[in-house]
């Protein structure tokens, strides 16, 4: 479908980036606009900036191939996903960014180094965390780009990998956090209302809801169910209720503390934006979302009548969006925007995760750790250097994948999740969690998820997914060695606002009564 | 039957959804505002 239409389109998609990414490049003056835009991103722009972070072209496409497979069971995924954006700006956006502003903090791993004290172990292990974490991720993410470039043009794979990447790569190394957030509210803009002009077509095309669902309970009844029946008695059936009961976690927790969505919080411009980005966030993704998902379920209904037909790919049901457009909507006009809605929605991921490899190098080890004395011009240099090379070298592994990229891509959420969700939420909300604790947690996190994973993945089955034994793991890790060691100063718990709150009931004049604010503790951590 | 899913189905993943709206509106109508 290599028509001229399409690829004007995707000529015109990429010129708007390059564009954005020259525009912006004006505006980095210092290590502080590249790696946080100067804290000055509006409203709407935060807003879409967490949400593009999150929302991934893996996740379009294998949103709508989990429905296909799996059918209504699947579709929490749909409110845990979404509510990953609001419990990343709740959680921890509302607290670190007012820290951040006051205290300077340029990444996350500046708040765990002030928080417990540890500017080189805990800074080290956890900017390398993130770095693997999110070098994972982004093989993923060339990954899907080549699936859609090579479905669109027929180039050969690296053709496809090579043309995006150097695009993307250059992107983000010329403007920074400013290219990321604004090609992510261009890119998030395409998305959204790309998905809702294409989707009702295609949920029409199979007969509508009603019918869809039909023929859904004609392939399984269980398909039409809340949840698959314990135990799993299907590959397809294993959101089981107590499998759910991890998948909230690990979606939810785990992508709120990833590092290329939560150092987002850092750049907002302003702490009222935390007010409805939360809500905001989660409708805007979940309406995506669930329209992306009800495509999967019309392309599985269409397949099941014999009105459709899947590539014989071990992944067919990956295709199911692809598919699905293809049949409904059979003008390339739609295919062209089509595909530079699933383009947008890998790209957006892609840049963050590629910025945030770079400032976690160059600002948390080599500045921090290697060289102290190094300059802003220096740590920028770094950044960008670090920045072309992960480029490089993920787009190498993406041409040739891993046999095991799907395994690898879950590992890299349980590792999140389990490395980096205790030290953070025990670091903001309980005083007693001490350096010790939060190193021992974090390596802990680290071992245990591998292990786990490799046990679920090459041993036997666990009942529920493998991340949330490891984040019990962290979690044990954390409360005892935290009781055994000494606890980090008072002067430090001060300045981090740690305690059992989120807003501040202190320094704020305009609290007037006990009642006023929702999950406001108010017993102030100063009287503590 | 509600959309060809059984009540029940209806049922819970609305009313899920829904809370999480309220709750999340409940936030923004008690965060606080710097001043």
């Amino acid at each position: 479908m290599a028509d001229l239409l399409t690829l004007g389109m995707i000529v015109l998609y990429f010129v708007v980036l390059v564009l954005i990414g020259g525009w912006t490049s004006r505006k980095i003056h210092n290590t502080e606009d590249y790696i946080l835009a100067g804290r000055s991103l509006g409203f709407w722009v935060f807003t879409l900036l967490i949400v593009c972070s999150i929302c991934s072209g893996m996740s379009l496409l294998g949103v709508s191939g989990f429905g296909y497979t799996s059918g209504w069971p699947g579709i929490w995924e749909q409110i845990f996903v979404p509510l990953a954006a609001s419990f990343c700006i709740i959680f921890f956006g509302v607290k670190l960014h007012t820290i951040g502003k006051e205290r300077g903090y340029m990444t996350i791993q500046d708040y765990l180094a002030d928080r417990f004290e540890s500017p080189r172990a805990l800074r080290g292990l956890s900017a390398v965390s993130g770095i693997v974490v999110s070098l994972i991720y982004l093989v993923g993410q060339y990954a899907a780009i080549s699936i859609v470039l090579v479905w669109l043009f027929g180039i050969p794979h690296w053709q496809a990998l090579l043309i995006s990447g150097i695009i993307v790569t250059a992107c983000t190394v010329v403007g920074g956090l400013y290219a990321v957030s604004w090609t992510g509210l261009f890119q998030g803009g395409i998305l959204i209302l790309g998905v809702l002009l294409m989707a009702p077509p295609v949920i029409a095309s199979a007969g509508g809801l009603a019918h869809i669902n039909t023929v859904l309970a004609g392939v399984d009844p269980n398909f039409i169910e809340p949840w698959f029946p314990s135990p799993a008695y299907a590959s397809y059936a294993y959101t089981t209720p107590e499998f759910l009961v991890s998948f909230a976690v690990l979606l939810m927790v785990g992508l709120a503390c990833a590092p290329h969505v939560i150092n987002n919080v850092l750049a907002a411009k302003e702490d009222r934006y935390f007010k409805w980005a939360p809500l905001i966030a989660f409708g805007i993704y979940a309406v995506v979302m669930f329209l992306v998902k009800f495509v999967g379920f019309a392309v599985r209904s269409l397949v099941e009548e014999g009105k459709l037909v899947l590539p014989p790919a071990v992944n067919a049901q990956d295709y199911a969006f692809i598919a699905g457009v293809e049949y409904a909507l059979p003008n390339v006009a739609f295919w062209a925007l089509f595909a530079v809605i699933v383009l947008a929605a890998v790209m957006s991921t892609t840049d963050r995760l590629m910025l945030t490899v770079g400032t976690s190098f160059a600002w948390d080890i080599y500045k921090n750790i290697l060289r102290p004395s190094a300059s802003d011009k220096e740590v920028l240099l770094v950044s960008k250097v670090v920045i072309v090379l992960a480029a490089a070298g993920t787009l190498l592994l993406a041409i040739n994948p891993p046999p095991m990229l799907a395994w690898l891509i879950w590992m890299g959420i349980g590792v999140m999740l389990a490395t980096f969700a205790v030290p953070l939420l025990a670091g903001l909300y309980w005083r007693g969690a001490t350096g010790e604790g939060a190193v021992a947690s974090m390596a802990t996190g680290l071992v245990a998820s591998a292990a786990f994973g490799y046990w679920h993945q090459f041993v036997a089955p666990l009942p529920v997914h493998f991340s949330l034994y490891a984040l019990v793991c962290s979690l044990l890790v954390m409360v005892v060695v935290s009781l055994l060691s000494t606890r980090n100063s008072e002067t430090a718990l001060d300045n981090t606002r740690t305690g059992w709150y989120i807003q501040s009931p202190v320094r704020s004049p305009r609290v007037e009564s006990p009642g006023e604010t929702l999950f406001v503790e108010q017993e102030s951590h100063r009287q503590q | 039957m509600f959309f060809g899913l059984p009540f029940h189905t209806a049922l819970i993943v609305g009313s899920v959804t829904l809370v999480v709206v309220i709750l999340l509106a409940l936030w923004g109508l008690r965060f606080r505002e710097a001043a």
